[in-house]
């Protein structure tokens, strides 16, 4: 079931030992405890179908702190949970969120030429969780991101409805792309778990 | 003095394998650290080092179009990856030297030492091979086969290839997705050439997957049953190499 991303774990290996070598042994320790943090929970969620978006973005957030340390002023993020949503106990597929995230990381952000901001935002109207994910990417047509986005449509065409558009400025040059994943509650336990 | 630059996409991983060369390597000089496939190919031209440690995963691209674009310069190469890439198999078959990340600092001292002593012309001829290899190992990673039927040509994925079966003098072959090709040539034509494709020719009639292979029955001497559960028959003589072989595909 676990799908790890090798480049992930020897590369944050890899930075412990610059931390050490570097002297900066406080930066060490809490890279450590923060990566253990995530790859526990990584590991947790990997066991299980479904899990609450409030568990999936903590993982996100764990995940781009341990990203934003690595690639030092590469990226800068912001994750808002609205309180009182009512969706507490509202369950989704494990992880698909979280590896949408990833990717975007690798495809797109460690691509970009300039430095990125992805600002994160989840909503839970009328029986459906919208997950927004906005940078200041500008879209260059296909690439693995589009891709699981098509397979998310596909895998769960009854239940997520997965789409991406360019955001302009008002003088409608482009200057970024946001992505959504809007879940439909009512259907989405009904979904046959393909990964 | 060896005169070495690093090709690290990671700020910090250039400077822990700078500052680890210089406390562990003597004889050398970091002349140059870059960071992206551009930076890489100017700074190789401009200071034409003795040797260059090479990240395999660059931002911008890979190590290998790093290469592409300083033929005739000629600088022993180190690769560097944090994952056992499969570009890993074409350098350990061009004998060039790689470090995968973390880096052991007694692998660094061993890697420096070697190229210290290797003269530049077999440098460029390594490098060759390992060009044509990794062009080979792109083609090879998914290879079809040329099969003539009645009506023209067909092209098959090997992976798609269940099991051969012979049939007289002619071939037929058991695909997924319950497909059936029946070929004008008989078994033995094809045993050699699937034989590198992790095939196993396992009686006078059959030739197998070994990757399709679910069970093996211990029933009338030996049964392999297949992806499709067609159940063939392993003949006597092949048992132990049948065996040998499944073992040794998996953990």
């Amino acid at each position: 079931m676990l799908q790890l991303n090798p480049h992930f774990i020897f590369n944050s290996l890899n930075h412990i030992q610059y931390f050490i070598n570097n002297g900066e042994k406080a930066v060490a320790l809490s890279y450590v405890s923060r990566f253990s943090k995530f790859m526990r929970q990584l590991t947790t969620l990997s066991n299980t179908n479904y899990c609450t978006i409030q568990e999936e973005l903590l993982l996100i957030g764990r995940y781009l702190e341990l990203e934003k340390i690595r690639f030092e002023n590469k990226f800068d993020y912001s994750i808002t949970i609205p309180r009182n949503t009512g969706a507490d106990d509202v369950q989704i597929p494990s992880l698909i969120l979280y590896r949408l995230v990833e990717d975007i990381v690798y495809g797109r952000v460690l691509k970009s030429l300039n430095s990125v901001f992805i600002k994160i935002n989840f909503d839970y109207r009328q029986s459906y969780i919208f997950f927004t994910l906005e940078d200041n990417i500008p879209l260059q047509g296909q690439d693995t991101t589009t891709q699981q986005l098509n397979m998310l449509n596909n895998i769960y065409s009854d239940s997520i409805v997965a789409t991406q558009a360019v955001v302009l400025n008002t003088d409608n040059s482009i200057c970024g792309s946001l992505l959504e994943v809007k879940f439909d509650t009512t259907t989405i336990k009904e979904t046959p778990v393909i990964f | 003095m060896q005169q070495i630059v690093i090709v690290e996409d990671e700020p910090r991983s250039r400077k822990f394998l700078n500052d680890i060369l210089l406390e562990h390597c003597e004889d050398i000089a970091v002349v140059g650290l870059a960071g992206n496939v551009a930076e890489a190919v100017q700074m190789i031209r401009e200071k034409k080092p003795d040797l260059v440690f090479m990240d395999i995963e660059l931002q911008t691209g890979t190590g290998f179009d790093v290469l592409e674009q300083i033929k005739g310069l000629q600088p022993a190469i180190i690769f560097t990856t944090a994952y056992d890439h499969y570009a890993i198999k074409a350098i350990k078959f061009s004998a060039v030297d790689y470090l995968l990340k973390p880096i052991d600092v007694e692998e660094l001292k061993a890697a420096v030492a070697k190229t210290q002593n290797k003269a530049p012309q077999s440098q460029e001829q390594t490098l060759e091979m390992l060009m044509q290899n990794l062009k080979q190992l792109k083609t090879n990673d998914n290879p079809t086969i040329t099969l003539s039927v009645a009506d023209g040509l067909e092209f098959i994925p090997v992976k798609d290839i269940i099991r051969l079966e012979a049939a007289g003098a002619y071939t037929n072959f058991f695909l997924k997705n319950n497909r059936k090709i029946m070929v004008s040539k008989n078994l033995k034509e094809y045993e050699s050439l699937l034989s590198d494709h992790d095939f196993m020719r396992i009686h006078n009639s059959h030739i197998i997957n070994l990757s399709e292979v679910k069970r093996m029955l211990k029933t009338d001497g030996g049964l392999a049953v297949m992806s499709d559960d067609a159940e063939i028959i392993i003949s006597s003589k092949k048992k132990d190499d049948f065996v040998h072989a499944m073992r040794h595909r998996h953990l």
